[in-house]
């Protein structure tokens, strides 16, 4: 099986032939969110947002909001005509070297930066934005309602220029040691709008992929519920094995690399990483519903866009280990 | 009397910020004092929270807003605390290393600091080692914190402890890091004096470190 046909056959319920890892399965495509969502070598977003470029990865300029209270989003917020950014024309030339046969052994992976409530703190800061949750939910609702209808449009754009397979979304809602709001509140005032965004990518055949990074397992089942078939960035801090048992085939688990731990330490040696991406194999890859997801930052940044010459031997001695 | 306190606590445990406010007023009508307020009704609110975060019944939000009802409740105390000297139990200077934008955990630890009576003098994010020598000189801060979220700042730390022997302030002030990939033994590697893993633990090391005591958290 190639690449592709292997992760058919796991998204399938099938027995795949081997473990596959993030960096070799997927085509993964930026450019139409970082026109839409965040801008990833920094600037300012579609929405006004100024985002600082570190060497690590872009966030929201810090300590600049652009309102205080949500109640306030309507004069604040202001969403840009998308015939104006130029998405299909930043996604064509991405997609220029990718043709029918690298179409038949890849799988191709549209990302979505900056989900719902990571745009609330974008717009507010995180302090601000998660007191709203509390303190004035109604207006919560009501600027997500709003926000959803609009990444809703931009999946449809991105869905007709890219015709992915996989649209990962990312919206990170937790810290590592738990939730950054209770269930409750997620589910009364976040989901709603979430369960339009994912239905509306699954209605049109695509996989959905929902990124939340920290210990976020007690809404995992959640985003199941709702049709997400993979959990991006799953992290080592929750109970990744009881959630594989749980939902077997239903939920692809894509992460298991303890990114804070010393096999992301600077000066993390070639032997550290090969452990790391073995302990993975050993302890999520064998139900065959895991796909490795290395995160590695060295010190010159994140090795996704900066290169690490530790990622070739890492992955050479994980593909000698992966078969099932 | 008694009843105003547990109200005091109840309305910080559950971020209710007016009530929190009402009620210490409240108190000081009935001439309770402010370090009886702080410690019977404002710490312990704080210890029950930080046995329930350790639980994991409660969340970010839930401490964010009990931290707001009790800074609510120190602002009311405020003009009397500032009356009376020496009510600070310390000097805390604090802040996220160079490279590192994270703060939510720092201000969280800020926030809960103050609640407990400390100065705490932010010093903000990616914070490079000069400014932190310099504040240490300025302020004369009794303790150093050390925030660190990503594995790529912890150096960081390193140079930090290496720059307050080289300016020969390190006999001068008690270090304490955190941060997601810090861990004990990192702390102790480096010769830092403390390491917290979160918020509540972090004031307990504190309130060890200002009295020279060895603590859960020393190391
Ligand atoms: C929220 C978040 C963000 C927010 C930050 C908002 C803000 N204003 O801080 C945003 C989205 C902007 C962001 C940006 C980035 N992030 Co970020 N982020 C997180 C996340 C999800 C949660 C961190 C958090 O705020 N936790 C909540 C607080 C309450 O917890 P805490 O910070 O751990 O603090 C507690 C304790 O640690 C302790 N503590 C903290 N400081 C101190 C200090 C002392 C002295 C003491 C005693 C205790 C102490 O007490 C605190 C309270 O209990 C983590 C995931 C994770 N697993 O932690 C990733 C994470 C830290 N981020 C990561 C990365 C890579 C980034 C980026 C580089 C990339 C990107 N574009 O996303 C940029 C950072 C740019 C930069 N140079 O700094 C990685 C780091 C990986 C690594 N190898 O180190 C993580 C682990 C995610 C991951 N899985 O990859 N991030």
């Amino acid at each position: 099986m190639n690449q592709r046909e292997n992760f058919f056959a796991m998204i399938e319920g099938k027995k795949p032939e081997f473990i596959p890892n993030s960096m070799e399965v997927y085509k993964s495509c930026i450019a139409g969110t970082c026109i839409t969502d965040s801008p990833l070598m920094g600037g300012v977003d579609s929405f006004g947002v100024n985002w600082v470029a570190t060497k690590e990865g872009a966030m929201p300029e810090p300590n600049k909001f652009l309102f205080d209270e949500i109640a306030d989003w309507k004069e604040h917020v202001h969403f840009a005509d998308l015939d104006s950014l130029g998405i299909e024309a930043a996604a064509a030339k991405e997609m220029e070297d990718f043709n029918q046969n690298n179409r038949n052994e890849l799988v191709v992976n549209v990302f979505s930066a900056c989900g719902l409530f990571e745009r609330m703190a974008a717009f507010m800061g995180f302090e601000n934005a998660l007191c709203s949750l509390v303190e004035d939910p109604d207006s919560c609702r009501e600027f997500f309602e709003a926000l959803a209808d609009y990444r809703i449009a931009c999946h449809n754009r991105f869905i007709d220029a890219y015709q992915p397979d996989v649209l990962t979304y990312f919206d990170d809602l937790a810290t590592a040691n738990g939730l950054f709001m209770s269930p409750k509140v997620y589910r009364e005032v976040i989901k709603p709008s979430h369960q339009r965004i994912v239905e509306a990518v699954t209605s049109r055949g695509v996989i959905f992929s929902q990124h939340t990074c920290g210990k976020c397992e007690e809404i995992v089942g959640d985003y199941v519920e709702m049709g997400a078939r993979i959990w991006h960035s799953a992290q080592s801090m929750n109970d990744l094995e009881g959630i594989q048992e749980k939902y077997n085939d239903r939920l692809i688990i894509e992460g298991g690399w303890d990114s804070s731990g010393p096999a992301s330490y600077i000066g993390a040696s070639t032997e550290d990483l090969i452990e790391e991406a073995k302990r993975c194999a050993n302890v999520y890859g064998q139900k065959g519903n895991f796909i490795l997801m290395p995160t590695l930052l060295n010190e010159n940044g994140n090795s996704l866009f900066v290169g690490d010459p530790r990622l070739e031997p890492m992955l050479k001695a994980f593909n000698e280990i992966n078969k099932l | 009397m008694e009843k105003v306190l547990i109200e005091l606590q109840q309305a910080i445990e559950n971020g209710e910020t007016q009530i929190a406010m009402n009620k210490t007023k409240e108190a000081l009508n009935y001439g309770i004092r402010t370090d009886k307020i702080i410690q019977t009704a404002v710490n312990p609110a704080f210890k029950d929270l930080g046995q329930k975060m350790f639980d994991g019944e409660i969340y970010v939000t839930d401490v964010l807003m009990a931290s707001r009802a009790a800074h609510a409740a120190m602002y009311v105390m405020e003009p009397i605390l500032s009356r009376s000297t020496g009510t600070s139990k310390g000097i805390v200077a604090i802040g996220t290393v160079a490279g590192d934008l994270h703060d939510i955990g720092k201000n969280l630890v800020i926030m809960m600091l103050q609640g407990s009576g400390y100065t705490v003098i932010d010093l903000g994010i990616d914070v490079p080692a000069e400014t932190f020598i310099e504040a240490v000189r300025m302020h004369k801060p009794h303790v150093l914190a050390l925030s660190s979220l990503l594995t790529t700042t912890l150096p960081e730390l390193d140079s930090m402890m290496e720059a307050l022997v080289e300016q020969g302030l390190r006999t001068q002030v008690k270090v304490i890091v955190g941060g997601a990939p810090v861990t004990a033994e990192y702390a102790g590697r480096i010769k830092a004096d403390a390491y917290a893993n979160d918020l509540f633990e972090a004031t307990e090391a504190v309130g060890d470190l200002m009295k020279n005591r060895i603590g859960k958290y020393t190391v």
